[in-house]
């Protein structure tokens, strides 16, 4: 991070006194020129891995996140025999610059719990039902990996991370497994794929909201940076269904709110996701 | 203080029956407590105001070191899952934003939290877990800017929304929601929330969550008396 000129060296110092003393010189627009409720430009890329069943890359403004899902055979436990796994794994690998920016143990913190929230988000919407991963029952099952590759992490990575999820699966295409009858072993045709069944209906999106204190009121920050996430009072991150029914709310500790205050940040999300939706349907 | 008592008689019983505790079971931490929500027990203990490790970056405000630790012989493995590390983060903000850290330059405290018995959901765990850590934290004497309460709630397909609900209710709701209130202004402070769910089921719960809170931070106050007399 080079300290030139004088706006720099204050970010360098404190963060918090630089985005004070912006926010009084102009107000409603965030240093980076955007209003509270503007979302950074989104770019979307569709299925460009060569070796995986499913794959997608987006851009947030800086943020960009590689998704990519790959399966393997597998044996169903003894528990649900008809079952098959998923495994969510966030990676964060080293071309961050993170000299300023925190330890790598929180870093690696952060990704642990990103991960943790994208497998409960697929078992609670029932985005992917795990019977549909069998082959056959009590033999053969498929393990679904889903890898994130944050490649450059500028915040708001819960966002990105569900939207590439959306993308990918959408262009998802798993070969066919047929079981041997006389070896009972599996024989995997590649060539013959097809389209992988799950829950199109809901379509899960988050909305992340970094609440930030200026002038003893909150401003709603939607689609935060990784300055605004790190002085944020506290993050909200709110997951809805296409229904607009809410599928998960996550409110991190800072900022008391009160009833309408949850509401007044629904209805941000809404109109954020709705965006998200037209982006995705294009 | 007798009169709130005698006005909520009938249901004093039914909630305090749900809650149990105990201070300072550890003698050598600095503070420590035992919680019993329903069917779950946490235990958790705090050592004060330290020397900093010398690779932390805590120039001018307090460290917090928080470790959970899972019931071992749950999962598979014996090391903590990526659940364990979300509570983990989760509460750590919660510590984070209620203790002054800026009474303690340069110092750290560690945290450690132990799941010792966990038979209904994740929301009844969390929630006791956030109960314990601000027992805790008032055990120990820490400086903080409010007492906290959390309270779980359980949408049953059924029943509708239940409070402090029993195990079977637990394990057979489809959303649930803890929230985390505040004893000034019973603003809530954290939240999370997980189903299938719309803003009107949202307000209910935070209707039906306020009164238990209220009747949660009599508790700490008995409990607390008990100690000190």
């Amino acid at each position: 991070m080079s300290i030139d000129n004088y706006e720099e060296l204050q970010k360098f110092i404190d963060l918090n006194e630089h985005y004070r003393t912006y926010l009084d010189e102009h107000n409603n627009t965030r240093p980076d020129g955007r209003k509270f409720h503007e979302n950074r430009s989104i770019q979307i890329l569709k299925k460009f891995l060569q070796h995986s069943y499913g794959s997608s890359m987006i851009r947030f403004g800086n943020t960009t996140v590689i998704c990519s899902i790959t399966g393997q055979l597998a044996k169903p436990s003894l528990k649900s025999l008809r079952s098959g796994f998923i495994q969510t794994v966030v990676l964060l690998p080293r071309t961050q610059a993170w000299s300023t920016y925190g330890r790598r143990q929180q870093i690696i913190n952060e990704n642990l719990t990103l991960s943790q929230h994208l497998l409960d988000i697929i078992y609670k919407s029932k985005l992917i039902n795990l019977e549909d991963l069998c082959i056959e029952e009590g033999k053969w099952v498929w393990c679904l990996q889903i890898d994130f590759q944050c490649l450059n992490n500028d915040g708001n990575l819960f966002d990105s991370c569900l939207l590439a999820l959306n993308v990918a699966l959408h262009h998802t295409y798993f070969p066919t497994v047929k079981i041997d009858p006389d070896t009972q072993k599996p024989l995997v045709y590649t060539k013959e794929l097809k389209h992988f069944q799950y829950n199109q209906q809901q379509e899960p999106l988050c909305c992340t909201i970094a609440v930030y204190e200026y002038e003893q009121e909150y401003k709603y920050l939607i689609d935060p940076t990784l300055e605004e996430e790190n002085i944020a009072k506290c993050i909200l991150h709110y997951v809805l269904l296409k229904n607009d029914q809410i599928c998960l709310i996550h409110k991190t500790s800072g900022a008391p709110f009160s009833i309408d205050k949850f509401h007044q940040c629904y209805s941000f999300a809404r109109e954020y996701i709705l965006e998200l939706r037209r982006n995705l349907n294009q | 203080m007798t009169e709130t008592i005698s006005q909520t008689n009938e249901n004093d019983t039914s909630i305090f029956s749900c809650l149990h505790c105990k201070l300072s079971p550890i003698s050598k931490a600095t503070g420590s407590a035992t919680f019993t929500l329903n069917d779950s027990l946490c235990t958790c203990l705090i050592n004060g105001p330290g020397e900093l490790r010398q690779q932390q970056d805590a120039i001018n405000r307090l460290q917090v070191d928080i470790t959970f630790q899972a019931r071992p012989g749950n999962n598979n493995t014996n090391s903590t899952s990526t659940k364990d590390k979300l509570i983990e983060q989760w509460l750590e903000t919660l510590v984070r934003s209620t203790v002054l850290m800026e009474y303690y330059p340069r110092s750290q405290i560690n945290i450690v939290m132990y799941e010792e018995q966990n038979l209904s959901g994740e929301a009844t765990i969390l929630a006791c877990l956030c109960n314990t850590l601000c027992l805790t934290m008032l055990d120990a004497n820490l400086p903080m800017k409010y007492a906290f309460a959390a309270v779980p709630i359980v949408q049953h397909p059924t029943k509708g929304l239940l409070s402090l609900p029993k195990t079977k209710d637990e394990l057979a709701s489809t959303s649930y929601f803890v929230f985390v209130f505040e004893i000034t202004l019973n603003d809530i402070l954290a939240t999370h929330a997980s189903g299938d769910f719309d803003m009107k089921i949202l307000e209910q719960a935070i209707s039906i969550a306020q009164p238990i809170a209220r009747q949660i931070f009599q508790f700490y106050r008995q409990e607390l008396e008990k100690r000190l007399t």
